[in-house]
């Protein structure tokens, strides 16, 4: 009785609180026209996928400006815009990869296409020695020549001058004494494969894509082409290596036509462990293309809601979304309507309500980034620039928020970086959206995949607010018609209380986890 | 009336005075005018040329924002877009006129839209493309009976290209060429006459006070679109012996090495006398190549239902175009107060009026593509509307420069009295500009297409001459307080418009 009596007294003080702060200026309705709108505007075609460097990034860091001025949040970019620029060394194909197969007369017979049947990684510049030459190619099994286990796939073979191809991995064992069984050994390793192969005279290596690969293929499909990007003071890898690329089982299949291990014999060796064998591919192929260095500019989009008090306005609640996305892909055009033009209109949205309410002490910064997706360039650049980074207490990352269930969302790093940070979004969460909030990759590679990472780094309390969208990602169905606005809504209250909480406490949260460069 | 005198000056702290007593707009309704046109006219969206990729970006801007407004979709399929195919025609870029000298040194390669201009209508004759013609200078280019006077009586002329000498002879006799006035043998279009009637091939014209005002605007469509719609609304293409307008600063490079240099052909003509005509000793050839593409061009149009049950059937079109020329090279042409200051007052007002939604007739609200291409957008609109249901059409083109205190208006005193009465009545109790009603330009602005539909129509309209169709035409430049007062006039007017009960009635009478 006594507990019930307390726990109704208690709801009803939450009910009050929760009336106050949904006190808040606009109708859901009215929100979500505008949030349609704005997403209306940056996930068309014409803003060609907004990728970094590309005319759509421009229109779209322009779009989000012009918003925020509309909103009063005011310019915090150089020379009193809202643009922080900066410059990149970017390198590019100049045109798509194409690995030409030829005949031994020499006769063009068929074309592997980067994306479908094949990628190279990170624009690397190779060797010119092994350029834009044809040369035979062979089949080598695993690639593996291992003396202990009297085990060599190149045995009487002669790859001098060729290019090979393998399989990724090893070869199947239950014995602990062959290949330590199921636990993969050094001959498994990439770069120990490519130094062999090298070593005996290859001139190309081609690698059959292994299945932990296939999962997150469109990722490496869409990042092939947009460019590898690097800070002015950082250096390209230099040109050198033997050409190597990775051939999904589409590639294989066009590759393995006339061999003398046949594509089934190779999918039996690869998916149901028989016995590895070598063979030539009575075809040849090379490595073609050009690639182009130059200097691009790109800009984030930063504005400031000025905190009431006089002391704690030095200090700021950082809220974070990147804007850009991939750019057009094979003649679609990748939208990027969750990823993360949800994110986008959202943070757009909380700066407009801070800008409204101005009930925040501490200086409110919504800081809308660029190059996320060329490895969270725009949030390094601003974590490193930003002169009063010190003075930064939280980030608040959204990055996808409007796919999935509408009531289950990922917060990833709040409990990393912050036990007390924990406690407020899970608090924020309960008066607002009550997501299912689910924080199993706080402790997973998925942390150090989005900007808020580029401040953890800083030790700075960092969170990222994901829905866990991976199917589709990066393809040309990342589109409008998908997105769930209510959940948006939904965020934008979470995300607004927790950074309310957050810029009006009476202390700084303190930096108590652990989070490392790699 | 036509040159009008603007003075010009930033303006932006002068403002203030204005702002309680001639608008009606709030800050944030300042500020978002403001932030409309940073964003329409900037850098980034490389001049809005019709049926480019940046008319998208353009269009889809103002589309977002009639979403955020309440304005309703009126366009195709429930969209806020009318879109209509064009065919172009446009000069190859890298075009060019070739001069040459027997010994090459004073060979020249005249790049059109730099160097030299063509005619936009006219598509040169295929046949005569990197053909050799021999170039005679003619003098002033003038057979005149009655004043006894012919530059081509020592000359022929037959099959070849000649270069006329800008104006006429000078006079103070009123008997010989008007004396000081200049007459219409002094004007480019009777001069070409008067070469094709002689024989010449083709001319080249050396600027005179006629074009040298407009040689900016000539030389940058020499390279823009002929834009026709497939409703035949535009006549086609004609296809025409060479014709070019010679950039004033590449004329003296063409006399040079002649049998008299310009500056000496200058000096005759400053004397008084007729510089005479002579065969020159360079041949010109014309490597001009004529391109077509097809493209989408699309108006952006909304829609503000009216509360009348009866008169909501009935519109008032609210319009402005949005598209301006695009780009020259690398070089843009941001159109900020052509036509960005009539787009986002026009938006403005829809934003105003869609919050009121106190008009009786419904307001379409047209933000137009290509008017720049021969009003292209207005007319698709003004044919695809039963325009014995529009009461009326109000058209901002251009309203940021110039005085804060005057304003012009196109089209309505020849349209309809009461239309005009109208404006200047609600304008005397509100904005109080001092209005100039302009009679020249009535088929240069988007209020045209229905004017010849029999609508009472009339734009609002700066006069801006110094900027327009340049690269100037900038932000900076606008004085936003003159782009508020539009808003408030402009508004009032539509509401009036949409609410009387009677229409304002077309008096116009064809004689």
């Amino acid at each position: 009785m006594k507990s019930n009596i307390l726990k109704t007294f208690l709801l009803l003080i939450l009910i009050v609180t929760s009336a106050n702060a949904q006190n808040k200026p606009f109708t859901d309705e009215e929100t979500i026209n505008r949030l349609k709108a704005n997403l209306t505007f940056l996930a068309d075609d014409a803003l060609e996928g907004r990728n970094a460097g590309s005319r759509g990034e421009k229109i779209a860091a322009l779009f989000i400006a012009s918003e925020l001025q509309k909103y009063n949040v005011q310019p915090l970019g150089d020379n009193g815009t809202y643009f922080q620029s900066f410059d990149m060394k970017v390198r590019r194909y100049v045109d798509e990869p194409k690995l030409v197969l030829l005949d031994q007369d020499g006769n063009t017979i068929d074309e592997l296409k980067p994306g479908p049947d094949f990628v190279i990684d990170d624009s690397k510049i190779f060797d010119s020695k092994f350029m834009k030459k044809n040369a035979e190619v062979v089949f080598v099994g695993y690639g593996i020549t291992a003396e202990e286990y009297d085990y060599d796939d190149y045995e009487n073979l002669d790859v001098n001058g060729k290019i090979v191809v393998y399989l990724g991995g090893e070869p199947a064992s239950n014995d602990t004494n062959y290949f330590a069984g199921d636990k993969p050994t050094k001959y498994s390793s990439g770069a120990f494969k490519a130094k062999l192969a090298s070593d005996k005279g290859a001139v190309g290596l081609i690698v059959i894509m292994p299945d932990y690969y296939i999962g997150v293929w469109p990722i490496f499909k869409s990042l092939m082409m947009v460019g590898d990007f690097k800070f002015m003071n950082e250096e390209h890898s230099a040109p050198g290596g033997t050409p190597y690329a990775m051939l999904t089982l589409d590639g294989a299949k066009k590759l393995f036509k006339n061999a003398d291990v046949t594509y089934e014999e190779l999918l039996n060796i690869r998916n149901n462990g028989a016995e590895s064998k070598s063979g030539n591919l009575n075809i040849q192929t090379g490595f073609f293309y050009d690639i182009v260095e130059r200097v691009e500019q790109i800009r984030n989009v930063v504005g400031v809601i000025e905190g009431s008090d006089p002391q704690l306005k030095n200090e700021y609640v950082l809220l974070t979304a990147h804007y850009d996305h991939v750019g057009i892909y094979d003649g679609d055009v990748c939208n990027g309507a969750n990823d993360n033009g949800s994110g986008t209109v959202a943070m757009m949205e909380i700066a407009k309500r801070f800008a409204e309410q101005k009930d925040n002490k501490r200086s409110v910064i919504v800081a809308l980034l660029t190059a996320e997706e060329k490895g969270l360039l725009g949030a390094h650049y601003f974590a490193r620039n930003f002169p009063q980074i010190e003075n930064v207490v939280a980030d608040i990352n959204i990055d996808m928020c409007s796919r999935g269930e509408e009531d289950v969302m990922y917060i990833i790093g709040a409990d990393r970086t912050s036990s007390e940070f924990k406690t407020i979004m899970e608090a924020a969460n309960a008066e607002t959206a009550n997501f299912k909030l689910d924080a199993s990759l706080s402790f997973t590679r998925t942390f150090e995949m989005s900007d808020h990472y580029a401040f953890a780094l800083k030790h700075i309390p960092a969170c990222f607010l994901f829905d866990d969208f991976r199917d589709g990602l990066h393809g040309p169905k990342d589109e409008l018609q998908y997105v769930d606005y209510n959940k948006i809504v939904k965020n934008i209250k979470f995300a607004e209380r927790a950074a309310e909480k957050i810029a009006n406490l009476d202390h700084r949260m303190v930096f108590d986890g652990e989070v490392e460069a790699h | 009336m036509k040159k009008i005198f603007l003075k010009f000056f930033p303006i932006f702290f002068v403002c203030n005075l204005y702002l309680t007593a001639q608008t009606n707009l709030s800050q944030s309704d300042q500020i978002q005018i403001k932030s409309n046109l940073e964003f329409l006219a900037s850098d980034e969206l490389q001049g809005r040329n019709a049926a480019s990729p940046m008319e998208r970006i353009a269009s889809n801007f103002i589309a977002t924002e009639f979403m955020k407004y309440g304005v309703d979709p009126f366009g195709d399929d429930g969209t806020y877009f009318q879109n209509f195919k064009v065919h172009s025609y446009y000069n190859d870029p890298g075009s060019k006129i070739v001069i040459t000298s027997d010994d090459s040194s004073n060979n020249l390669e005249l790049n059109l839209g730099y160097d030299c201009a063509a005619l936009l209508n006219l598509s040169i004759n295929p046949e005569v493309v990197n053909k050799q013609f021999d170039l005679v200078f003619v003098g002033y280019g003038i057979t005149a009976p009655e004043y006894g006077y012919d530059d081509y009586s020592d000359i022929d002329v037959t099959g070849k290209i000649v270069i006329a000498y800008p104006d006429e002879p000078h006079s103070t006799d009123e008997n010989f060429f008007s004396g000081m006035e200049l007459t219409e043998y002094s004007g480019f279009n009777s001069k070409l006459r008067n070469a094709l009637k002689k024989g010449a091939a083709g001319i080249l014209i050396i600027p005179g006070d006629d074009l040298l005002p407009i040689w900016h605007i000539l030389r940058k469509q020499s390279l823009e679109r002929k834009m026709l719609t497939d409703n035949g609304a535009v006549s086609g293409r004609k296809i025409a012996p060479p014709i070019a307008i010679l950039s004033p600063e590449i004329i003296d490079g063409i006399f040079a090495g002649e049998e008299f240099s310009y500056f000496q052909i200058n000096k005759i003509a400053e004397s008084g006398k007729s510089p005479s005509a002579f065969k020159m000793k360079k041949k010109v050839s014309f490597d001009i190549k004529t391109k077509e593409s097809d493209a989408v061009a699309r108006n952006v149009v909304g829609i503000i239902e009216g509360t009348d049950p009866e008169l909501k059937d009935e519109y008032i079109v609210l319009g402005a175009h949005y598209d301006h020329v695009g780009m020259l090279g690398e070089e843009i042409y941001n159109g900020a107060d052509d036509n960005g200051s009539g787009t986002v007052a026009v938006m403005e007002v829809a934003k105003k009026l869609a919050e009121k939604k106190s008009n009786k007739r419904s307001i379409i609200v047209a933000l137009f593509t290509a008017e720049e291409k021969d009003l292209n957008g207005s007319k698709w609109l003004s044919e695809h509307l039963d325009s014995s249901k529009v009461a009326a059409m109000v058209n901002i083109d251009m309203c940021g420069r110039g005085s804060i205190d005057s304003i012009s208006t196109l089209g309505a005193g020849i349209s309809s009295k009461e239309l005009n009465d109208i404006v200047h009545e609600i304008n005397a109790s509100s904005t109080n500009f001092v209005i100039t009603e302009i009679e020249e330009h009535l088929d240069e602005a988007d209020h045209y297409p229905f004017f010849l539909k029999g609508i009472p129509v009339v734009t609002f309209y700066d006069a801006m001459e110094e900027d327009l169709h340049k690269t100037t035409d900038d932000t900076w430049k606008i004085n936003f307080p003159k782009v508020f007062k539009t808003v408030y006039l402009v508004e009032s007017i539509v509401l009036r418009l949409a609410n009387d009960f009677r229409k304002p009635a077309y008096t116009y009478k064809d004689e």
